[in-house]
């Protein structure tokens, strides 16, 4: 049944109109399009993907082919994975992109739904922000800093005890 | 009909207005996803970072910075922001962060504490907060009025508090904790047997960690919470066979005990405490003991079978005596009659020398042997859980 599967494709266009094609068992990594399908049917013509341009439509593609042969996430069970922050090799290799890209990865896994590709993407993002100060989590990532100084300040002030910690060895 | 279309175009709307901002917004949803793995590193600092970063990493960070507070390095300035004295305004702008804390844990606090801060810090924590763990000192009566309102609290742990706190009283304090699941009584407890009765356990306490003293004759009445199914006894003050035999001879724990962990650390034990064991409590599926006090008979004087599925050995209670009382061949001709429903032995770390080796193989083979012959479909499907282990006492009793 696999087999006769491999052969079944879809086309998917990005948002900037270039149409991609795929088989069918990558594209259902992504429960968006596998649960679109199965209510309404093979479309017979490019599913648009709109919000999703081609540079990361790619980028997803290449993640979802890497891992085609995955056991699908209920949800529930992976509960655990999330406790920790290890990423495998390949993973961690493919994450290796500007801070737009890896934001449009996990903004286009979270539309799409696929929640292994979003994991990896937040635990990328969780690992990079280890270490850093608030500035230089904000200028990593490109945040704009809208608190008043008064709030700063407050804040600061609130969690200070947090300061006073000796990480674990 | 299709909903998924109408959802795509909103979309499409809603990015092209976003696309003109050159900072990529990210949902809250997916900020707190990303603080969540930072927070399973464990990494206070880290948390309070995120905290500074903007409003919207504020609201997505700040209640995994309190979920679980490791206020040892920095207590003081911790209550200063969680309850702050009366006298300083209990200002229009307090933030109720005490709210957000759901474990707290003050165990390797001393002197850090008084009896009256932590009933003010308890106070301001109540809401949400599902594990406590007492200080050693300034853990006091003061803080039974806090206590019985953390309705959500799942789990009390009393275990280090060295003054004593009167036995009623505490019960009364938790009998509305509708919540409760697991209790760790003081080594200062005194059971009071009738004053007790009147006063309800609350209704879904299942584990008791047991400790202190209770009165030998009349602790046979003693009331045991209703859905009381694992009990745990140590630091009591005296465990020789005649007192464990009234503790545990109530026929409702008889009924309902799954799980009796014996420390080493009880006064008093001797091997006829564990001896006495099966004869009032048929139903155990499980069982840990000293290994000193685990001696042949235990094995030999089975009649009937027991319901004993997993057997954990523990650290002995002297070094003067051999750390392990019995032979492995009592054990293991025992799996053939009284311990036939025996699947597992667990044996503390202690016993992972190499003078131990041939008893751990040796009754390993002998389990795994009995059960592929006896049962050969559960062999196969449960083969990994079958035979001897490592363990330490606390993970063991977790499991059950």
């Amino acid at each position: 049944m696999a087999v006769a599967q491999v052969q079944d494709q879809l086309t998917l266009t990005s948002s900037d109109g270039v149409d991609i094609t795929v088989d069918r068992d990558i594209a259902d990594r992504s429960l968006l399009i596998k649960n679109m399908l199965s209510d309404l049917g093979d479309p017979g013509e490019p599913i648009p993907i709109p919000n999703v341009n081609e540079s990361v439509l790619k980028k997803v593609i290449e993640w979802c082919t890497h891992h085609r042969s995955d056991a699908p996430s209920t949800g529930e069970e992976d509960d655990n994975r999330r406790k920790t922050t290890d990423i495998d090799e390949w993973d961690q290799k493919f994450m290796q992109v500007d801070q737009e890209m890896l934001f449009e990865i996990i903004l286009a896994a979270n539309f799409l739904d696929i929640k292994a590709l979003l994991d990896v993407g937040c635990k990328t993002v969780a690992n990079m922000i280890k270490g850093k100060s608030p500035d230089e989590i904000r200028k990593t990532f490109n945040i704009q800093n809208d608190f008043t100084p008064e709030e700063e300040d407050q804040i600061r002030r609130e969690n200070e005890w947090a300061e006073e910690y000796e990480s674990p060895p | 009909m299709p909903n998924y279309w109408n959802q795509l175009q909103y979309v499409l709307i809603f990015t092209s207005k976003m696309s003109q901002r050159t900072e990529i917004f990210l949902p809250t949803e997916i900020i707190i996803r990303i603080v969540t793995f930072v927070a399973a590193d464990g990494s206070q600092l880290c948390l309070h970072a995120c905290c500074l970063v903007s409003r919207q990493w504020y609201s997505a960070s700040v209640a995994l910075l309190y979920a679980e507070p490791d206020v040892q390095h920095a207590f003081e300035k911790f209550t200063a922001t969680v309850c702050p004295p009366i006298a300083t305004s209990r200002s229009k702008t307090d933030p109720g962060l005490g709210n957000l804390v759901r474990i707290l844990d003050m165990s390797p606090l001393v002197h850090h504490s008084t009896n009256s801060v932590t009933a003010r810090l308890l106070g301001r924590v109540k809401e949400n907060l599902e594990v406590f763990i007492a200080p050693m000192i300034s853990f006091s009566v003061n803080s039974f009025a806090s206590l019985s309102k953390c309705y959500n609290l799942s789990e009390l742990n009393l275990s280090l508090v060295y003054p004593s706190l009167p036995f009623v009283r505490l019960k009364k304090a938790i009998r509305n904790l509708n919540k409760l699941e697991f209790l760790s009584l003081p080594r200062s407890t005194a059971i009071l047997v009738e004053r007790s009765a009147c006063v309800q356990w609350p209704p879904r306490l299942r584990h008791i960690r047991f400790s202190g003293r209770f009165p030998i004759n009349s602790m046979e009445s003693f009331s045991w919470p209703e859905q009381l199914s694992s009990l745990t006894l140590v630091g009591c003050i005296d465990l020789s066979v005649n007192a464990i035999s009234t503790l545990i001879c109530s026929r409702h724990l008889g009924r309902q005990l799954r799980y009796l962990g014996i420390s080493y650390d009880n006064k008093f034990l001797q091997p006829e405490s564990i001896n006495a064991v099966p004869r009032f409590l048929p139903n155990l599926r499980s069982l840990s003991v000293p290994g000193d006090l685990l001696q042949d008979d235990f094995f030999n004087n089975n009649g009937t079978p027991l319901s004993l599925e997993y057997l954990a050995i523990e650290r002995a209670t002297t070094t003067n005596m051999s750390p392990l009382g019995f032979s492995e061949r009592s054990l293991i001709s025992a799996l053939d009659y009284g311990l036939s429903n025996l699947r597992s032995v667990f044996f503390d770390p202690v016993y992972s020398t190499p003078s131990y080796s041939v008893i751990f193989v040796s009754i390993n083979d002998a389990l795994k042997a009995q059960w592929k012959r006896r049962s050969p479909g559960e062999f196969a499907s449960q083969e990994s859980k079958i035979g001897t282990f490592f363990t330490i006492q606390s993970r063991f009793m977790r499991n059950e």
